[in-house]
């Protein structure tokens, strides 16, 4: 199920939160788990049961690390938990992709699986992962309620798209949390801008963006791509955060603190400041299980740059079974070793204003090798912002006009202008007057929301055409 | 953030409020059958079977019944693309927001290669019922944009209509070319503003260039009886961009005098007219003319010049027709989309003097069916009578 359609949030949203609300507190993880159980059944009525499965696997293998604690027993558990995690990702995310580069390269013909990625796979194949290797680590307690901790994983607000949450953020909220409506009115509150962001910001540049793609790259003017991308880089953040923000939100209305995942990534002047905004709990998950077992920066400078090297191929390939990802990644280990190595302490001489204008050209291009799975077309599409194309085409200034003030507002919103000024406002603002504007604007987006959501279906296409 | 209770209060409970409102509103109002602003037909709760559940085909057809079926469907769509609009947009499914508040078809996207396949049915067409020495000519018709860029919005940008006419001027057959005659009559209504047709003033400046470029002259205007048949239609334009306060059109009917005979597709019922008024109550308006598209219009009046026209058309033809009958003895109008028999068997058998293929520019570098002329003249030529 997805967060932006009428079944989700007019008839699984209050039914599941509203029930979870009102049963014992001893029942709430039932509910929790149950109802995750259902959101993602129904998109996915067979892998729910693989979900299951890695549910029981690190359920079992975090009681058998804690029991074999200090013996061999729990380094094997361990062992276990990280391989069969991997192969699972291995087997539904990148097999097709592996079997296809062999045939490439070996001259095989064997045939390649057809299997579709079951949703949210990437995020609890990780989230189960780390909670066995942090009871290992002794970092937590092993959950010994298997209601609870199916309630972890499937947790239906983050389970498709992230935040990333570890048990260690969620851990004592299982155990014990409190509803209040402060917490829930801040809920609703986070949930509807990240629907908001979602159905009125992301999906309206995205189609900007489909547009443009659409056509044949050899026609593109040079502004025409750049518009392109500009769109994409709104779209993509508006989307991914959004989603985050409604995930963060429904945890609040279920009582839970799930951890920040985006932090205005476009005010960022440096690519190493980016990756300390973007996505937030992917990269730190990195770093933690990652990057630092590898030794981080603790073993000379060669072997912090294989490390981030090795963290960063690894980042890429995370985000999909196809080269222009691992591109991606590479591409981003560049910038962050050159900044490592001398690119930092210029950008810290350089006015701030540099390294934003930097930083931005960096994203901006690297969106491209991340918008393209098709590696030549990507390339081809790069090749037209940079001078391999007059600069007007023929739909340059209808495209760029029809979308000109939503893209001035999301880019207001993108650096958190809006936030800076609801802040200052709110302070000269008489008590109740704050609440009544709150009140009113979640009024607004509750009727936009669902103007978006309904019209999705909306076909006047087939309107007695002819 | 400070947040005083009574807000604190009345967002959950509005929030709580409005999704259940239209949660209950959804099951309790009953379900539509049609949604007459689309044509189709709306999902209806699907029938529950575990093997359905499966194969995620009920959980689909469950979503699809939820959102076609949620209460004020169309004024919801209509206040997303105000917020469109307000954000910037300036088209809505296929139709310009033009700069004086017509819509236009958008033909920004014609495709060529589908044009050119159908000229070569067409031509084939033409060169076996030469034979017939039956003359073959193709109008296109091009859309309000064309006639009226000047409407379009800023920087708003269409197809190469003149170069699909210069390719067609180099077919076998005669091209009839009404750019001209339209753009002379531009400051008449010659299209919807909320329709992708033309008006049958429109139509009229087609048929006047039409019998002008084969060396004759068309009934005159002023020999006709207008009749206002609505003052509140509302087109295929004004669905697809769904904004509130959209004008609406009028549709002008023009009677010829002549007591007219007509029969929709050899059904034995004779009409005495060529409108069908039920369909002015309806949302569909246009489709008062020869009761919409219709396989095979067989119209007989009172000329007895021998002059027997076949139009093979869409439905920018519909209008047309109460000008041809006014010149010709019969007119017969062929949907190609659902007429079944062999067109030049048709000729033959009909008595049928010379062929019009008229069709909008747009369905022209789209529709398929054209293919059937090339089917029949096929079959002609291994098999000729």
């Amino acid at each position: 199920m997805v967060f932006s359609s009428v079944g989700f949030l007019f008839y699984f949203l209050p039914l599941a939160i509203g029930l979870h609300c009102v049963v014992p507190k001893s029942w709430r993880n039932g509910v929790l788990f149950v109802s995750s159980l259902v959101f993602y059944a129904w998109g996915e009525p067979i892998y729910v049961l693989l979900m299951l499965f890695s549910t029981l696997l690190d359920y079992s293998l975090g009681l058998a690390v804690d029991r074999w604690r200090g013996r061999p027993g729990a380094k094997w558990a361990l062992a276990a938990s990280v391989a069969i995690n991997l192969s699972l990702l291995g087997v539904f995310k990148y097999a097709g992709f592996f079997v296809s580069q062999l045939n490439a390269l070996t001259g095989l013909a064997l045939p390649v699986p057809q299997l579709s990625l079951p949703i949210g796979i990437s995020f609890y194949t990780f989230q189960t992962m780390s909670y066995t290797i942090d009871v290992y680590r002794d970092h937590v307690r092993p959950q010994r309620n298997l209601i609870s901790f199916g309630a972890f994983v499937s947790m239906f607000p983050q389970l498709i798209a992230g935040p990333i949450v570890r048990y260690a953020d969620v851990e004592a909220a299982l155990y014990q949390r409190q509803l209040s409506l402060e917490g829930f009115s801040k809920g609703i509150w986070r949930f509807l801008l990240g629907l908001a962001k979602k159905l009125l910001f992301a999906n309206a540049i995205g189609l900007a963006f489909s547009n443009i793609q659409a056509q044949p790259v050899e026609g593109l003017g040079a502004l025409t791509a750049w518009l392109g991308i500009v769109c994409y880089f709104f779209q993509i953040y508006y989307d991914f955060s959004g989603y985050s923000d409604m995930a963060i939100g429904l945890g609040k209305m279920l009582g839970f603190d799930f951890p920040e995942n985006f932090r205005y990534p476009y005010a960022a002047t440096s690519v190493t400041d980016f990756w300390r905004r973007w996505h937030m709990t992917l990269s730190s998950w990195f770093r933690d299980y990652v990057y630092i077992p590898l030794g981080g920066n603790r073993r000379g400078k060669a072997r912090q740059l294989f490390n981030l090297l090795i963290t960063w191929l690894l980042t890429g390939f995370w985000h999909g079974a196809s080269w222009n990802f691992v591109l991606w990644g590479l591409y981003y280990f560049a910038f962050l070793a050159l900044e490592k190595l001398f690119l930092s302490k210029w950008l810290d001489r350089a006015p701030k204003f540099l390294g934003w204008a930097y930083t931005l050209l960096v994203t901006l291009v690297g969106w491209v090798l991340f918008a393209f799975e098709s590696l030549p077309q990507g390339l081809a599409y790069l090749s037209r912002m940079f001078g391999a194309a007059p600069l007007l085409d023929a739909g340059f200034v209808y495209a760029f006009l029809s979308c000109l003030p939503l893209l001035v507002l999301m880019a207001l919103g993108a650096v958190g202008l809006p936030a800076a000024l609801a802040s200052r406002w709110s302070s000269r603002l008489r008590p109740g007057a704050e609440g009544g504007l709150r009140l009113l604007a979640a009024l607004v987006l509750l009727l936009l929301c669902t103007a978006s959501v309904t019209a999705g279906s909306y076909n006047p296409f087939l309107y007695f055409r002819f | 953030m400070r947040l005083s209770r009574p807000y604190i209060r009345t967002l959950t409970a509005l929030f709580a409020v409005y999704l259940l409102f239209f949660a209950l509103l959804g099951l309790v109002l009953p379900d539509r059958y049609v949604s007459s602003n689309e044509n189709r037909n709306l999902q209806q709760l699907p029938a529950f079977s575990w093997e359905r559940l499966f194969s995620d085909a009920y959980t689909e057809e469950l979503e699809r019944y939820l959102s076609d079926q949620f209460p004020l469907r169309d004024g919801f769509y209509a206040l997303n693309n105000e917020l469109s609009l307000l954000l910037g947009q300036r088209d809505f499914s296929g139709f310009y927001l033009g700069t004086d508040g017509s819509l236009l078809q958008m033909h920004d996207a014609l495709d060529a290669k589908v044009f050119r396949q159908n000229l070569a049915y067409i031509q084939a067409f033409a060169s076996a019922a030469s034979s017939l020495s039956l003359p073959v000519r193709l109008l296109p018709v091009p859309g309000a944009s064309y006639i009226y860029p000047e409407k379009l919005p800023y920087g708003g940008k269409e197809g190469d209509v003149d170069g699909l006419f210069d390719e067609a001027s180099n077919g076998a057959f005669d091209l009839i070319d009404v750019r001209q005659a339209l753009l002379d009559h531009k400051q008449e209504a010659l299209y919807y503003r909320t329709d992708h047709h033309w008006t049958s003033l429109g139509a009229y400046r087609a048929w006047e260039a039409y019998l002008a470029q084969t060396g004759r002259q068309a009934t005159p205007l002023s020999a006709y009886r207008e009749e206002l048949l609505s003052d509140s239609f509302q087109g295929t334009g004004a669905s697809a961009v769904g904004l509130w306060g959209l004008p609406t059109d009028r549709i002008y009917a023009y009677d010829c005098g002549q007591s007219l005979q007509l029969e929709l597709n050899l059904n034995g019922q004779l009409h005495d007219s060529l409108l069908f008024r039920d369909h002015l109550a309806t949302r569909d308006q246009y489709a008062a003319f020869l009761n919409g598209n219709q396989p095979l219009v067989q119209i007989r009046g009172e000329n007895r010049n021998g002059q027997h026209l076949l139009i093979v058309k869409d439905s920018y033809a519909n209008c047309l027709a109460q000008f041809a009958i006014a010149d010709f003895e019969q007119v017969d109008l062929i949907d190609l989309r659902s007429f079944n028999g062999d067109v030049l068997q048709y000729i033959e058998e009909n008595g049928v003097t010379e062929v019009l293929v008229l069709y909008g520019v747009k369905n022209l570098c789209e529709d398929k069916n054209l293919y059937w002329l090339g089917r029949s003249a096929q079959a002609w030529a291994q098999n000729p009578s």
